[in-house]
């Protein structure tokens, strides 16, 4: 694994999921994977495996939804949806990322600071 | 929601699992597909292109795992594990699973069925609401004086006026009903000729409200049914009786019964499972209290001094009939107790001002009313039964403790022979827990197993038990169905039996692979701990049999000693009939020439050698008792009475020790005599010859024509009673005391003459209602009912108890054979003789077995306190019995050590050594 690659944390996997079934409509797995890594520009050492429970977690808890379909070559995949609290979810998420980032980033500013 | 929505995706995918694992099989390859296509793309081999697809992916084998642990119960997916583990081993020891599961099926059978007994004899409530609020009244006699009516000292029957005395005392604090015991009453349904004997009883009017009983159907007696004046008498019915008789229909209600000849019409029925308050003997109808004298009711009831019994006993003071029983809340007892206790002291003082002597007149006078909680009901069975099933009841438990350490000890063998498998799944990351899990599954698997059956088992043998115990072949009480108490009881003891047979094992296990390291020499150690538990084991079911195996000896020489007692008459040969004239609707008038005609009736049958009728039958159950003062004596005895024809003392075989039996002199015309038995001439005549002198009451005009031998005339259990015998043709006219019984004395075995007995009965008189026609033998052998059961169990459990214990102390043996082949080996080699070799085995099984009998004995003697009360002719601490079960033990176990034994002498050195 390259160094200067991160991990993705676990937690954020998630928001990524569902952020990405927003902007695209439903995707059958793959695509969610690639695509994750495409906004990342590479940057995300995406196991493209721990999608997989991360999918189910999500479906178990009702933010996405599956059923199975074909994907653009013709094989048998299984699409996800996100639904409707899902959707509710992503944008109360959203909103508490921003505000997380912007209390680390300053607080990161303020450590920057010569003591 | 959430959680929810997690627990059925969860449901899901255990019913699924298969089709689940194949879906995201089935998704992982789509991925891979995918990515290897993309990768071809770019301009990859596509070897090169399918191992950069699944590098990107990471592990496939984890993400899988990962997705069954998010999407499963875990603990689920172990435990089918587990069982699917267990399943595959227990198959393979078939002998081993057989034999557990058998023994297991027949110790929880065996306590289900015991527990059954216990339960409905002794604990069970009555089915009705708030059980605990019923007390049952009664009046307690001054210690140590028998009641005039020859009483033991607790008076449970009240008069009516005494009741409504009470009932008026209580007021509105609760209430007080009445009723009679139940007694058999000849019922013909609408439409049928035949009557049949039904057990009814009398009630007063707030009998159902008190007991809070709502009909099931129709509507349940009210205070206008149970009015003295009513016109047209009701009743009322029990389910049970609902649906025998009546076919279940609700044309039921509104029916007419014929009920002792009277028109009784049907107004309701009682709920599934009511009975009345006698649970062992179930009531099937209820009729209003006033019926009392038109129904010719006259049973169960003691009286004092001369009263009408023909006319209504609802007026007489002096004639004691109706038990009470009451709904009062506890919390009110303390102030209506000495309410209620303050009436009855008004009533009994005025009862004694009505007896003809001072003494009398004194004890009367000191009866005390008692007010008892009664939330269990009246029973016939408990104070005869209680000891015997306690009793029982520790002994099934010890059988089922013996049966836990036999398979304990073989499980603990297999769990040294697993020790290396479970080192290695220890070392592997496998978690204590897991292990114990896995361990603790094999013995809840055994015991369920068991369980299963031994509740079949359990429940036909409660049967088989109950209907011993009740002397009967009819219809078994509700009470004594396996319901959801017997139930509980039951899954108790299986997972305790469980947890008790694999813990030790599971624990032991694990203990041993803690420090397991993987080597050799781990063998020795292993077998080392668990030989030590395992004989403990053996040691405890050494001691446990040893006990038991006393106390049925113990209790087989009570019934052998029972079954010896001499009962003063000559039970071989002798044929007894009993019948109600009274519920076959003869009048009073009619009762000598009924004596007659039977008597005449039973000689005509071929091999007759004499017959005779009697008031009461031997140990039938019924006595009749007066008080007598005695000329010589002076004094007021109470004694039994008994009327006979001639030759009753020949027919039945009890001897005349002194003047005459009755003949064709003692007639109704002629002057009034009577003969006693020994004890009266004993007690009351020390010395003197009683021929001649005379008694009676109140004044003494009947005189003494003969002496008889003692009698045990009521039971086996009790010494003969004093005993006064008259001439039927000169009782007094009154069905208070009617004809019951026919004693016939045959030539051969009274067992053929059975049938014609009956028949010869049945021509004589159409109309009598016979109840047991049979030897009188087996009326005897119903009588020891107790003695038998309690010694045919004990000698089960304790003849099983000596099998395992056996079993175990050579598997035991065996083991450790097993284990020290190689020393014995060694041993053998450096020239050790083949007989020292056998005294190590036979000396290990020495100190076993007399480290368990002498526990066993001492633990027997701590129990026998429990035993006395059911041992007869056998002290509880026999010296024979404790030394004759310690040989025998020790010549058992000497045996079943044997074999062991001589296998260690027959190992071959060469072959030991090379096994390592």
């Amino acid at each position: 694994m390259t160094p200067d690659k991160s991990d993705v944390l676990y937690g954020t996997l998630g928001l990524m999921i569902i952020k990405t079934l927003e902007a695209l409509g439903p995707l059958h797995g793959y695509r969610i994977a690639r695509r994750i890594e495409q906004i990342s520009g590479n940057q995300l050492a995406l196991n493209q495996g721990t999608l997989y429970p991360a999918l189910l977690k999500l479906e178990q808890i009702g933010w996405i939804s599956s059923k199975w379909g074909t994907s653009e070559s013709g094989r048998r995949v299984r699409i996800y949806v996100l639904t409707r609290a899902g959707r509710k979810q992503l944008h109360k998420e959203e909103a508490q990322w921003q505000r997380a980032a912007s209390i680390v980033e300053r607080f990161l500013k303020i450590s920057e600071s010569p003591s | 929601m959430t959680r929810l929505r997690i627990f059925l995706f969860r449901l899901r995918a255990l019913v699924l699992s298969r089709q689940i694992d194949h879906e995201i099989d089935d998704e992982i390859t789509s991925h891979l597909s995918e990515a290897t296509e993309e990768y071809i793309l770019q301009g990859l081999s596509p070897e090169e292109a399918r191992l950069a697809a699944l590098r990107s992916f990471g592990g496939v084998t984890q993400t899988k795992e990962l997705y069954r642990q998010l999407r499963s119960f875990m603990w689920l997916d172990d435990l089918r594990q587990d069982l699917r583990h267990t399943a595959r081993t227990l198959v393979k020891n078939p002998v081993f699973t057989l034999i557990a599961i058998l023994t297991l099926a027949l110790g929880i059978g065996a306590n289900t069925a015991i527990f059954t007994l216990l339960d409905a004899v002794i604990f069970k409530p009555l089915p009705v609401p708030a059980p605990a609020e019923l007390v049952t009244l009664y009046e307690r006699g001054p210690e140590g004086s028998a009641d005039i009516a020859g009483g033991t000292g607790q008076f449970l029957r009240f008069s009516h006026p005494r009741f409504e005395r009470l009932e008026q005392a209580l007021g509105t604090k609760g209430s007080l009903a009445a009723v009679t015991r139940s007694s058999r009453f000849a019922v013909r349904l609408p439409g049928v000729g035949e009557r049949q004997f039904v057990l009814a009883q009398l009630v007063s009017s707030q009998y159902f409200a008190t007991l809070g009983v709502r009909a099931a159907r129709g509507r349940l007696l009210t205070p206008e049914d149970v009015r003295v004046d009513r016109m047209a008498p009701v009743a009322v019915i029990s389910d049970g009786f609902w649906k025998r008789a009546l076919g279940a229909t609700d044309m039921a209600i509104g029916q007419t019964l014929a009920v002792n000849g009277m028109s009784v019409t049907v107004i309701g029925i009682t709920p599934p499972g009511f009975v009345g308050m006698w649970t062992d003997s179930e009531a099937d109808l209820w009729l209003p209290l006033p019926l009392q004298q038109p129904l010719h009711y006259q049973n169960n009831s003691s009286s004092y001094g001369k009263v009408a019994t023909d006319s209504s006993w609802l007026t007489q003071d002096l004639i004691a009939w109706l038990n009470v029983v009451g709904r009062i809340p506890p919390t009110e007892r303390p102030r209506v107790v000495p309410a209620l206790q303050a009436a009855n002291r008004l009533g009994i003082a005025e009862l004694a001002s009505l007896l003809p002597d001072a003494k009398t007149q004194s004890i009367m006078a000191a009866h005390t009313l008692v007010v008892e909680p009664f939330s269990r009901g009246f029973s016939f069975l408990r104070g005869h039964f209680s000891d015997a099933l306690f009793a029982l009841t520790g002994m099934v438990a010890m059988v089922l403790l013996i049966t836990c350490a036999n398979i304990a000890n073989l499980l603990l063998a297999r769990a040294a022979g697993h020790a290396r498998d479970v080192g290695i799944r220890l070392s592997l990351g496998a978690t204590t827990g897991r292990l114990i899990r896995q361990s603790l599954t094999e013995s809840f698997m055994l015991a369920s197993l068991g369980a299963a059956f031994g509740l079949l088992f359990g429940g036909w043998a409660s049967r088989y038990l109950a209907l011993q115990v009740l002397g009967t072949s009819q219809q078994l009480p509700v009470v004594f169905r396996l319901d959801e108490r017997v139930l509980t009881f039951a899954v108790v003891v299986s997972l305790a039996t469980a947890a008790a047979c694999g813990l030790g094992s599971a624990l032991r296990a694990v203990r041993l692979a803690r420090p397991a390291i993987l080597g050799t020499h781990q063998r020795q150690a292993v077998g080392h701990a668990t030989t030590r538990g395992m004989r403990a084991l053996v040691v405890g079911q050494l001691a446990l049999s040893v006990v038991l195996v006393v106390a049925a000896i113990l209790l087989g020489q009570t019934l052998i000693n029972f079954m010896r007692i001499d009962p003063g008459f000559s039970k071989d040969q002798l044929l007894t009939a009993s019948f109600d004239p009274i519920t076959s609707g003869y009048a009073a008038d009619r009762m000598p020439s009924l004596g007659r005609r039977l008597v005449e009736a039973a000689r005509a049958v071929p091999g007759v050698v004499s017959a005779a009728v009697a008031r009461c039958g031997l140990v039938a159950g019924c006595s009749s008792s007066s008080a007598f003062r005695v000329e010589a004596a002076g004094e007021i005895g109470v004694f039994h009475e008994n009327w006979v024809t001639p030759g009753y003392f020949f027919t039945v075989g009890i001897p005349l020790i002194g003047g005459r039996a009755f003949d064709e002199r003692d007639t109704e015309h002629g002057p009034r005599v009577a003969i006693i038995n020994e004890s009266i001439a004993r007690r009351y005549f020390s010395g003197h010859n009683p021929i001649g002198r005379r008694l009676g009451f109140p004044q003494p005009d009947t005189e003494i024509v003969g002496v008889v031998r003692d009698a045990r005339t009521q039971t086996l259990h009790e010494p003969a009673v004093p005993m006064v015998y008259r001439p039927l043709d000169q009782k007094a006219l009154n069905l208070f005391t009617p004809l019951t019984n026919l004693d016939v004395r045959v030539s051969g075995d009274p067992r053929r003459a059975v049938t014609a007995i009956r028949d010869a009965i049945r021509r004589a008189e159409p109309d009598l209602l016979l109840g047991d026609v049979g030897p009188m033998s087996e009326r005897l052998a119903r009588d020891l009912s107790r003695e038998r059961l309690v010694a045919y169990l004990a000698l089960s459990f304790g003849g099983l108890a000596w099998l395992l214990a056996a079993l175990g102390l050579y598997g035991v043996l065996s083991y450790g054979v097993a284990r020290r082949t190689q020393e014995i080996g060694v041993r053998i080699a450096l020239g050790a003789r083949r007989g020292q070799v056998m005294r190590v085995v036979l000396g290990q099984s020495l100190r076993m077995t007399i480290t368990g009998i002498a526990l066993g004995l001492f633990g027997a003697a701590a129990g026998a306190r429990y035993l006395a009360g059911l041992l007869l002719g056998v002290a509880p601490l026999d010296p024979g019995t404790f030394v004759g079960v310690s040989l025998a033990f020790s010549v058992v176990t000497t045996l079943a050590a044997y074999v062991p034994a001589r296998r260690a002498t027959r190992v071959d050195p060469l072959t030991a050594l090379r096994s390592e």
